[in-house]
């Protein structure tokens, strides 16, 4: 995909223009690709979060949300289970639980345990950057 | 003949993020709208599946002639509409209410949810493999928990009688 490069200037304060002149070193980069980099990840996490919260109001689809922010669906999905993805499991389990429960059959819930088990065990970290 | 079938770019990362994906194209013969693939972006794991099944021609772009709908996304425009021009394809779809206004055009809408119960109750899933794929849904946080909580319950009925995988 081609993609066309804007200019944006910035004006540092004497201190903040060593620190970034120290960082970029460290990372073997020029100033402008560190400055380009961080701006861009500073960006995308707070649309990240931003799209996240819209989507748990509920009144913006997915499709909506990558038009407003610019970045991909996939992104915005994966951020909004984050780190608390087991706290979609407990619901899981309370309500293979009471459906167990309901239906007279103990080993509904036996079996969703085990699928449990299964998802902890194959679980891969979300991939939240780009 | 399979049946036809489109998707909105949410029903397919979920599908793929929570291993449903294989199933979805082994019942459906599936195409895509071009505005829907635009929000698939192949430097992410279900935008690359994705991809690559276009390039191996397992997907078809097919486009709808006019955009019925003005809200929502320009993917979920785009696959509903196609689905209203194609009454007799299945939409897949997991956005709420994208999807609840597709059923209101009188749209044949699935979600994943309901998909897992529904390959369940013909025995294509076991009821343990449902309920990992339901599982890893739940992780993923994108689906409506009121849509999950109606399919574990639909699963558990069909489960108590004895009658699915």
């Amino acid at each position: 995909m081609v993609s066309t490069k804007h200019t944006v200037s910035v004006r540092l304060a004497s201190d903040a223009e060593r620190r970034l002149r120290r960082a970029a070193a460290l990372q073997k980069q020029s100033q402008g690709a560190f400055l380009e980099k961080a701006g861009d990840d500073r960006a995308r996490a707070i649309l990240r979060e931003w799209a996240a919260a819209r989507y748990r109001e509920g009144n913006r689809s997915f499709s909506e949300l990558a038009e407003d922010t610019g970045l991909a669906v996939e992104e915005i999905m994966t951020s909004i289970a984050g780190s608390d993805w087991q706290a979609g499991l407990e619901m899981f389990l309370t309500s293979c639980k009471s459906i167990a429960t309901m239906e007279k059959r103990p080993e509904f819930f036996h079996l969703a345990e085990e699928a449990v088990k299964t998802v902890n065990a194959t679980q891969v970290p979300a991939r939240t950057d780009n | 003949m399979k049946q036809g079938a489109t998707f909105d770019s949410s029903f397919w990362i979920n599908s793929h993020r929570s291993g449903l994906l294989p199933y979805v194209l082994e019942r459906y013969d599936v195409s895509f709208c071009r505005d829907v693939a635009t929000e698939l972006d192949p430097t992410f794991p279900s935008g690359a599946q994705f991809w690559s099944l276009v390039a191996l021609n397992k997907l078809v772009e097919v486009n709808p002639v006019d955009i019925l709908i003005n809200e929502f996304g320009r993917g979920e425009r785009a696959a509903i509409s196609l689905a209203v021009e194609n009454r007799e394809w299945i939409l897949l779809i997991d956005d709420l209410r994208p999807f609840q206004l597709a059923a209101r055009l009188g749209v044949n809408a699935v979600c994943t949810p309901v998909l897992v119960v529904d390959l369940f109750s013909v025995e294509r899933l076991d009821a343990k493999e449902a309920l990992v794929i339901l599982a890893r849904l739940a992780t993923l946080q994108t689906i409506s928990p009121t849509l999950l909580a109606a399919a574990l319950a639909q699963l558990g009925r069909v489960f108590s009688k004895g009658t699915g995988g």
